[in-house]
């Protein structure tokens, strides 16, 4: 898989998460999930079992713990796909 | 030391995966799971351990400026369980800590300190919240603080300035950092904040 086809999967695993949907408009790779867009942390295993579960990876707890910004999670992701 | 945090138990119910068996077994460690046992509702038992590692986590924050979302580095071990209020220890990288957790029906709110006796100078309060944007949420849970702070230091409310320089709130008047240890959280339709004065 591309970068920009698991970055587009990933926003679609995490907007329902994001209470203010205008902060997914402008996802960079760059973007904080806690920071920038505003997902509560009690969210954030959630989204780890959605990615688990959407490209069939598993995520560990030194994996989830680097989990922080949109290109943390897209490279974390590539690695276990392509593993 | 402080740290706080809440979880809206009606919002969590709807939106979270908290009832999936992975949930648990991300952020539980065995002995947690086992006191989880002790539970007739799983689920108010499962976000106090939540709100625990979250409060303790905030502690963390504040001493190292390191992030470490691992929530199994903070494990409480429950030693009072009633069904509105539990204590803990909790193990966490920097040393033993102490939780409180407040349970009700709508939500928990869980409370961590560094020295058990801290427990008795916290002020702390939760709030209904108007509106649930999460520019929303933290402005009205600052302006709960801020009136808060105002009875007890009796100075006017509009003095008060929270801010987070560092990441994590902070209390100021005309640019003087206060020695008030402060903590601040909120989810959907709850607000919360806990302060205690620290001693100079």
């Amino acid at each position: 898989m591309t970068t920009e086809e698991i970055t587009e999967k990933l926003r679609t695993i995490i907007e329902p998460y994001v209470e203010e949907k205008e902060l997914l408009n402008d996802i960079k790779p760059e973007t904080d999930l806690l920071e920038d867009l505003k997902i509560n942390s009690a969210n954030l295993v959630d989204i780890i079992i959605d990615v688990e579960m959407a490209f069939d990876i598993e995520i560990d707890d030194d994996a989830a713990e680097r989990m922080l910004k949109v290109k943390d999670a897209v490279s974390i992701i590539q690695e276990r796909v392509e593993a | 030391m402080i740290g706080n945090d809440i979880v809206d138990l009606n919002y969590a119910r709807h939106t979270s995966k908290a009832s999936h068996p992975r949930w648990a077994e991300k952020v539980l460690t065995a002995q947690e799971k086992e006191q989880l046992k002790l539970f007739p509702s799983p689920a108010s038992a499962l976000w106090s351990f939540w709100a625990l590692k979250e409060s303790a986590y905030k502690i963390f924050y504040k001493k190292t400026g390191k992030r470490l979302f691992i929530p199994k580095k903070f494990q409480s071990s429950l030693t009072h369980i009633q069904p509105d209020f539990l204590e803990a220890c909790i193990e966490s990288p920097l040393g033993k800590w102490y939780g409180q957790v407040q349970i009700s029906s709508d939500t928990v709110h869980a409370l961590a300190v560094t020295q058990k006796k801290l427990f008795q100078q916290i002020t702390y309060q939760t709030t209904q919240l108007k509106q649930t944007t999460s520019s929303h949420q933290s402005s009205e849970t600052r302006k709960s603080l801020c009136l808060k702070l105002q009875q007890q230091c009796r100075l006017p409310a509009e003095e008060f300035r929270i801010e987070s320089p560092r990441y994590f709130p902070q209390v100021f008047v005309k640019n003087k950092l206060l020695p008030i240890d402060v903590s601040m959280s909120h989810h959907h339709q709850w607000g919360a904040f806990a302060f205690l004065q620290v001693d100079q």
